[in-house]
């Protein structure tokens, strides 16, 4: 899979760069918005994660130019801007995904995972880990075949989870990811989620999926 | 008394215009009695003089305008009058045709200008002559005599004379002049005055009275313009009339303290704008680093404890940076959130899960009481925010074992949203002030449990953004209860 990234400031496109490469991603990147209209142009891009504060030519419109070409590469916004507008213009010109710095990198693994299953078409659309399957389009999660019923902030914390498979992620990462509002990261909230969905999904000692990553996280393991 | 500046203004202006009414009008009064009086003595003084002449023998000077004859019949027919009313005492022997002729030119000068001429002649002790026209005088004039003084003023039987005397071997002479036409001008012209002055000072009330309401317009009219501009309308301007006056310049040195305000103002919300975007590239840069050094195989379990705590100070500062500039847009209001139809009930029910969560460190009950279905077109973002923030300081003032209630009920037209605790309350001089941006009751402990001050302002602008109120109650020591009527 090769991920082109547009993103003018270096040590923003270097962590991006070094983490999508550690989960075996291509990563090709540009500096300003011409190069990266080019370099976007072509066919073997699947995914660009594109930064809108660009010198040359601004985000928004190397996105309409790309469209405009009939290139339907999905692309992921990055801004340090988040006016609803912006983001209302951005998804209107054909955006797929939209996300405000500062981000976590676990949140922008999930989402680029989950743009590149959504555009390489249904096969990838359920997710297995061990005995665990999960149907990313309708929602539905079976252990064992047998059919688990999860609310909908547990089945989005099993979703970023399986987006971040064999990653550590981070208890801020996931509060920010499940739970939309300011959260307070003293408190044991995220842990009490998992411990939730660990029950639900029977997650026992001997078969464990999510294990605590000893005080900074949790990682589900696949293997 | 007199708060009322327009009032006080009136009130000055009218005492003020009185006084110099009154003293106009006294002065004016004096002024002309005083001029009249002089004429009169300066009249009186030409005619004695004219008389002290005639008596030396220059009479020939006054006979130049009547002829001998023409003042001897004169004389004679006045005479004749005079027996006829019996009054002249000029027939009495020893006053000799000479004598005669002279009383007859005294009549002549001083009775031929205005009848206001009294003359009086002495011969000796004895009343030799009197005006027939003050007759009625006669047995009252005997004090003249006791009078030396060239002109003198003095009351004979009530009527006012002002009087000279001129000394002849033979007789005294006195020549006085009425004055009651002069009395009775004063008495009218004071008359004229009493009714001047009140009319006059009732119309310098409500002149004044007009005078200040024009003044006192147009500052109203600066002040309810000035009243309207608020922190979040500084475009507008105070109209400034045509012309340059006064008025005009104080609206214009009033609009241009408004542009300053104005311009610094921009400047403050510009740059916390700025700096909030500017922060967010090194932030998520930090960010990035530090969970990227974390997930690294050999790093010790210390380094990971204190890149931990690090990322939460990272995300403590973004969550400052996205309030300042959520901040900003209830200010710019140029963003238009999308409104969708929400499931209140679900949404209380939601949080209501992850504040059992937060709440059970601190072993606090939280009931939840919803009505089902009820629905509002509205910012599920931005309403979770609300519910959350609102719910959030419930449980982080609480006591520990203490008790929350979150309570959604719909009334006619209107949704109840009610969240209370029976936490630490908020003193009562502070609860006006709670809603106010960066503002905290309690400094350090408000830093200390993640609070920036902004909270309760973004919960009410966005309370107001659905068209909602909210409202608290509070008292000290016993818990605090925020209303949301939507």
């Amino acid at each position: 899979m090769k991920i082109l990234l547009i993103e003018d400031e270096k040590k923003v496109s270097g962590f991006i760069k070094r983490g999508l490469e550690n989960e075996r991603y291509i990563v090709e990147t540009a500096n300003d918005g011409l190069v990266g209209l080019e370099m976007g142009c072509h066919p073997t891009i699947d995914l660009i994660i594109l930064d809108l504060m660009l010198p040359g030519i601004d985000g928004l419109t190397v996105l309409r130019k790309l469209r405009e070409a009939e290139v339907h590469t999905p692309v992921l916004i990055l801004t340090a801007k988040d006016s609803i507008d912006d983001r209302i213009h951005g998804l209107n010109l054909g955006a797929d995904d939209y996300m405000v710095k500062p981000f976590s990198f676990g949140e922008l693994l999930a989402r680029v995972r989950a743009l590149l299953r959504r555009s390489s078409q249904q096969n990838s659309m359920i997710a297995t880990v061990k005995d665990l399957r999960v149907n990313l389009m309708t929602h539905e999660v079976f252990r064992d075949e047998l059919p688990i019923e999860l609310t909908a902030k547990e089945y989005a914390l099993l979703e970023f989870f399986i987006n971040n498979a064999d990653r550590a992620v981070n208890r801020i990462s996931i509060a920010e990811h499940v739970w939309q509002y300011d959260f307070d990261p003293g408190t044991n909230f995220v842990d009490v989620y998992i411990n939730r969905l660990r029950k639900k999904i029977n997650d026992s000692v001997e078969n464990k999926l999510i294990h605590t990553v000893r005080g900074y996280g949790y990682i589900l393991k696949t293997k | 008394m007199f708060r009322n500046f327009k009032t006080r203004i009136s009130l000055w202006y009218t005492v003020l215009f009185s006084i110099i009414l009154l003293v106009t009008l006294l002065l004016s009064y004096k002024i002309i009695g005083y001029q009249l009086k002089r004429e009169i003595r300066s009249n009186l003084e030409a005619k004695t003089a004219l008389v002290k002449r005639t008596l030396q023998g220059e009479y020939e000077e006054i006979t130049e305008e009547h002829s001998e004859d023409e003042t001897h019949k004169y004389a004679e027919k006045n005479i004749k009058e005079d027996n006829s009313e019996g009054i002249s005492l000029l027939s009495s022997g020893h006053a000799g045709h000479r004598d005669k002729s002279i009383f007859n030119m005294i009549r002549l000068v001083t009775e031929s200008a205005d009848n206001n001429y009294a003359v009086f002649v002495f011969s000796g002790d004895n009343l030799t002559y009197i005006t027939p026209k003050y007759s009625r005088l006669l047995g009252h004039i005997s004090h003249l005599k006791s009078y030396s003084t060239p002109l003198q003023e003095l009351d004979i039987e009530g009527v006012p004379f002002v009087v000279s005397k001129i000394k002849q071997p033979k007789f005294t002479i006195y020549l006085g002049y009425e004055m009651s036409a002069l009395k009775s001008l004063e008495g009218r012209l004071r008359d004229i005055f009493l009714v001047i002055f009140p009319v006059s000072l009732l119309l310098s009330i409500l002149c004044g009275m007009l005078v200040t309401q024009k003044t006192m317009d147009v500052i109203e009219r600066i002040d309810s313009t000035a009243k309207s501009i608020t922190s979040s309308n500084l475009s507008k301007r105070i109209a400034v009339p045509k012309g340059d006056d006064e008025i005009s310049r104080l609206i214009g040195t009033l609009n241009s303290m408004i542009d300053r305000l104005e311009s610094s103002f921009v400047q403050a919300k510009q740059f916390s704008q700025d700096a909030a975007h500017e922060i967010r590239t090194p932030l998520t840069i930090i960010r990035g680093e530090i969970e990227e050094l974390i997930g690294k195989e050999g790093v010790d379990d210390r380094s990971i404890l204190t890149l931990e705590n690090v990322l939460e100070e990272v995300q403590y500062l973004s969550s400052i940076s996205e309030r300042l500039l959520m901040i900003h847009n209830m200010d710019t209001r140029n963003i238009k959130y999308h409104f969708e139809k929400i499931n209140l009930s679900e949404l209380m029910k939601e949080i209501y899960q992850d504040v059992q969560v937060l709440s059970m460190d601190k072993n606090i009950s939280v009931e939840l009481k919803v009505e089902e279905d009820i629905t509002l077109d509205g910012s599920k973002e931005l309403l979770s925010r609300l519910l959350w923030n609102l719910a959030d300081n419930a449980v982080k003032y609480n006591k520990p074992g203490g008790s929350l209630w979150m309570q959604l009920s719909k009334q006619r037209n209107h949704i109840n949203i009610t969240i209370s605790d029976t936490g630490i309350g908020i003193p009562e001089a502070e609860i006006s002030k709670i809603f106010n941006r960066f503002y905290r009751v309690d400094k350090s402990r408000s830093r200390e449990l993640g609070g920036s001050g902004l909270g309760l302002s973004i919960c009410k602008w966005i309370a107001e953004l659905h068209g909602g109120v909210i409202k608290v109650n509070s008292e000290e020591g016993i818990g605090s209860e925020f209303t949301i009527i939507l």
